[in-house]
Parts: C-alpha cells; structure tokens; sequence
C-alpha cells in the first residue's frame, strides 16, 4: 500500500501548478463566450492535440481497458484501435466542423445542427441527448478516481476524500478561464499521463526480467490471451458490439466535436491529428502492456478492474513512479471531466438560452459546470444503477447523433423533423432496449438496432417533409473553401 | 480552385483496412504473436493513412 499522506502531497503540487496555470490562462480571456468555451478560436496544434488526445484517453485506459485486457486478452488491443482507426472521421469532418464554426460563429456541435437544418429544436434536442448520456458518463470518471485512490492506499483514502479530490480540481481548472485553462491543464496532464505510463512499464517490465524475458513468459503461460476470442470475454459479437459505437466517437461525443471549432487554422488542425495520432497509439499500447504485466506481477485478482491498483502496490513501481502515475490517471479523468462539464455548459449557454447576452450565456455555462460535476461526484458517490447503466450506455446512446450529424454535410435533402426523429426515437430505443429490455452493450443488437433506427428514421422523415427555408446549406456553401484548403 | 483528387481511392482503403482489421483476427489469424503483431501494424497504417488524408491540406492566402 501507498501511504495516504504521499499522495495528498503530490495531488497538492499537482492542484497548486495546475491553479496557477487556470489562473494565467484566465487573464488572457476578454468575456466573450468564443473566448470563454473555444479559446477565442486560436488555440495552436500542440495545445489542441494533447488536450484533445487527454479527453478522448480518460481513466478508462489504464483503468478499464487494462482490466479488460487482464480479464480477456488481446481482443482490448483490437477493440481500442477501431476506435483508433474512427480518427479517420477526422480527415473527412473536421475540416468542415471547423469552416462551419468560423463562418457562422457556432460554439457547440449542437448550435450548428440547429443552425444547419433551421431549427432551435435540433440543436435542443441534440444539447439535451449530449446531456443524458455524458453526464453518467462524467460519473463514471469520479467513480474511477475513488477506485483508483482507495485502492493503492488500502482505503486509506475514502471514496469521499477521492471524489472531492477529481470535483475540485474539475471546477478550479474549469470554471475561471473555460476552454483556455482546460487546454493549458489537458495540455500538461497529457504529458502526465504519457511519461508517467511509460516510466512505470520499464519498471513493470523490468521486474518481471527485462523485455524478452516478459514476451517469453506471456507466450507460455498467456498464450491463450494473445489471440481472439481468448479466454472467452472476447467474442466476435462482443468485439463489434463494443468497437462499432467506439469507431463514431470523433463526432458522435460533442467534448472531442468541439475540439474542431478551437484551432487557428488548418495546419493546426493537422498538428493537432498528429499528436493525436501519436499520442493514441503509444497510450494504446501502454495501457494493453500494462495489462499484461499485471497478469504477471498480479495474477488471480476478484476484479480485473483492480489490475492497476494491484500493480502500483506490487511492489515493482518504485512508491514515486507510482505516485506519479497516479497523477496521470487522476488528471486523465479529470480533463476528460471537465472537458465534458465545459461542452454541456456551452450546449446549454448557447442551446437552451440562446437569447440571453454575452455575460449571461457565460455564467449560465458556470452554472451548469459545477452542476454537472457536483452532478457526477454525486451519484459517483451513492453507486446508483441508473447511472450506472446510462454511463455504459453512453457510446450507443450518442450514437443517435451520428445520422443527423453526416447528414448536415453530406445530404442536402436531410430536414429539421428528420434529425428530430432520429435523435428523439433512436435516444428512446437506446434507453428502453438497455434499461427496460436489460440488452447489454455486450451485446451487438442494442448498438445496430440504435443505429438502424436513426439512420431510418432520419432518411424516411427526411423524405416526407421538406427542408426548413432558414435551413443552412452547408455542402453547398463550404465547397469552395474545402478546395481552396486543400480538403476533401 | 482545383478540388483535391483521391478522396474514393483514399476512403475505400480506409475502409478496407477498418474490415480487415476486424475480419483478420477472427478469421484467418493464428499464431501465438501473429493477432498482437497484426494489430500493431494495424494501428500505424491507420496512423499512415489518417496522416496522409490531412496531406494536402493548407491554410488559404
């Protein structure tokens, strides 16, 4: 066990610099909401790729995705890199996100579906989608950071102690400068998170004998975990059922869509890919590494969930390496949280209370803020079923904007009551097939028969409606400048 | 301005690629290394591939 004490010091140096650097980015914001929710437009490749890369890769990783893969095998590293390979969404979408939001002014990924099929109710609805499935999702990411520091300190530190812990550094790094601050923080935890991962799997590996020595006893004692479907939790319906609402994630999760209104221009929207890409692939491979020292250093654990805890107290990671990663998974969680409590606070500032001015929209977003984080530490802390369930559901649920959201760039005949359709019916089904029905996301069906309903649902009422006059052209309109900038 | 030329090529070998990365491992695969090693390379030519579609992008005069 780590003793509580070390860990409250590094987390005090850790909130300390991380206050400070809140606090400069908050002196260059001038009170307008782009300057408050997207940086003013002019966040640079560098910064925008490792905030980007530290939202998208939350405490999932070294948390789940390493129990997964201490529990199932290799099937984690296939199922990560199809979410890995949906990037390639990126080539095709974020050119365009990014056009749109700078010739019409959006702030949220659901403002410009309103403004692009001429409808306040869109963008409502599509706010209010993100709403109930990211905020269980804001959940889970509290609940991993108590399940992290209870675990390494032997309940040393509470649930409680460690749920304060990921609020408040959430709502410091969140709330003074916005998307400033919370991509200057990204920015620094990605690095974390990265040097501290790769520190502790030399010692991991080291102690089991060096690089050869932990390959030749994977092969003889895991062989099984090196191939699919492995031990059994990697099955081929399991894989898809988990991959397939993964691989839309670039533009089906509103707190990564809105990345792409942030940057300056385009070579730092294909600065940001790269570190993205970088990032993705070394982070993936760590996490699935690490998996497969846990099994050694380890082994016959109740809960693969408690892999990384059981390793980081193996004795292998010297205490400061381990305190170290600690960090890197705690701010994992919280830039992936506060990434999240910032985009609901835009989509509800701009999509629920579009008229208000300026000022107001942006203390609306402070609002909604500290309600979605004191929302997540919340039921983090009672355990509730509910949110339990809509938090895995989360993937499958925002599915349900993926239709709408090709659509506005790639079928001109797509309408208002369409997309409403799509995300009204297929949120619907994706709520009662997992709650009411108990369909697990294990399981293929829940994800194709939410996609297959939207998808229906948006071309056939689409089809018997007609496009509203204020609708925005967006493939019309944007042509030239995709051209002109050399994107598809 | 000329539009940019590649994009069919570009997204059937994505989506190839997207297909084979799933249908390889369950269906031809094995091997003790062969899936790990599979996947690895998998996920650079995914990297390859996404760097190569931003390639041509530039910021306008």
């Amino acid at each position: 066990m780590i003793a509580p004490g070390y860990i409250w010091a590094a987390v005090a140096a850790f909130a300390v610099f991380g206050v400070a650097l809140a606090l400069r980015a908050a002196r260059a914001n001038r009170g307008t909401s782009a300057d408050y929710y997207l940086g003013g437009r002019n966040i640079g490749g560098l910064v925008a790729g490792l905030s980007y890369a530290a939202t998208t890769y939350s405490a999932f990783m070294l948390v789940v995705l390493t129990g997964l893969t201490y529990r199932g095998g290799i099937g984690a590293l296939g199922f990560e890199l199809i979410y890995f390979a949906g990037l390639t969404l990126l080539v095709i979408f974020a050119p365009r996100f990014w056009l749109a939001g700078k010739r019409w002014g959006f702030i949220s990924p659901a403002e410009m579906l309103g403004a692009r099929y001429g409808s306040r109710n869109v963008a409502r609805l599509a706010a209010a989608v993100s709403l109930v499935f990211l905020m269980p999702y804001c959940t889970t990411q509290m609940a991993g950071i108590g399940l992290l520091l209870s675990g390494v300190t032997g309940g040393g530190i509470s649930l409680f102690q460690a749920v304060a812990t990921g609020a408040a550094l959430a709502l410091f790094w969140t709330i003074f400068a916005g998307l400033r601050s919370v991509a200057w923080t990204d920015a620094v935890q990605a690095v974390v998170m990265l040097v501290s991962s790769m520190l502790a799997i030399g010692f991991a590996v080291a102690a089991i004998g060096g690089w050869g020595v932990f390959a030749q006893t994977i092969a003889t004692t895991q062989a099984e975990r090196l191939s699919v479907p492995g031990p059994g939790l990697w099955s081929f319906s399991t894989f898809i059922a988990l991959s397939f609402p993964w691989f839309f994630f670039a533009i089906s999760n509103p707190q990564v869509s809105q990345r792409l209104f942030i940057l300056r221009d385009m070579a730092s929207m294909r600065r940001m890919i790269h570190w993205v890409l970088g990032f993705g692939l070394v982070f993936t491979l760590i996490a699935v590494i690490w998996g497969f020292a846990a099994l050694q250093l380890a082994p016959d654990l109740a809960s693969p969930n408690m892999a990384t805890p059981a390793l980081l107290t193996s004795g292998a990671i010297p205490v400061p390496v381990a305190i170290l990663l600690i960090l890197g998974i705690l701010a994992a969680a919280v830039s992936t949280l506060d990434s999240i409590a910032l985009t609901l606070g835009s989509m509800v500032a701009r999509d629920l209370l579009k008229d208000a001015p300026e000022r107001g929209q942006i203390m609306a977003g402070r609002i909604v803020v500290v309600l979605v984080i004191l929302f997540a530490a919340g039921f983090a802390l009672q355990k509730a079923t509910i949110v339990e369930q809509l938090a895995a559901l989360s993937a499958a649920g925002l599915l349900v904007s993926v239709p709408a959201i090709i659509g506005a760039f790639f079928w001109r005949r797509g309408t208002a009551a369409g997309a409403l359709a799509s995300m009204a019916l297929g949120g619907a089904v994706a709520v009662y097939m997992a709650m009411g029905l108990g369909v697990s996301v294990f399981d293929p069906v829940l994800a194709f028969t939410v996609a297959g309903v939207s998808t229906g649902m948006f071309i056939l009422v689409s089809l018997l409606t007609r496009p509203a006059p204020e609708a925005l052209d967006f493939e019309g309109e944007l042509r030239s400048e995709l051209d002109r900038r050399g994107a598809w | 301005m000329q539009e940019r030329r590649g994009f069919r090529t570009w997204l059937a070998l994505a989506g190839v690629l997207v297909l084979a990365g799933i249908a390889l491992p369950y269906g031809v695969l094995s091997g003790v290394w062969t899936v790990p090693l599979f996947w690895l390379g998998f996920g650079l030519v995914v990297a390859v591939l996404i760097a190569a579609g931003t390639k041509g992008w530039r910021d306008a005069p």
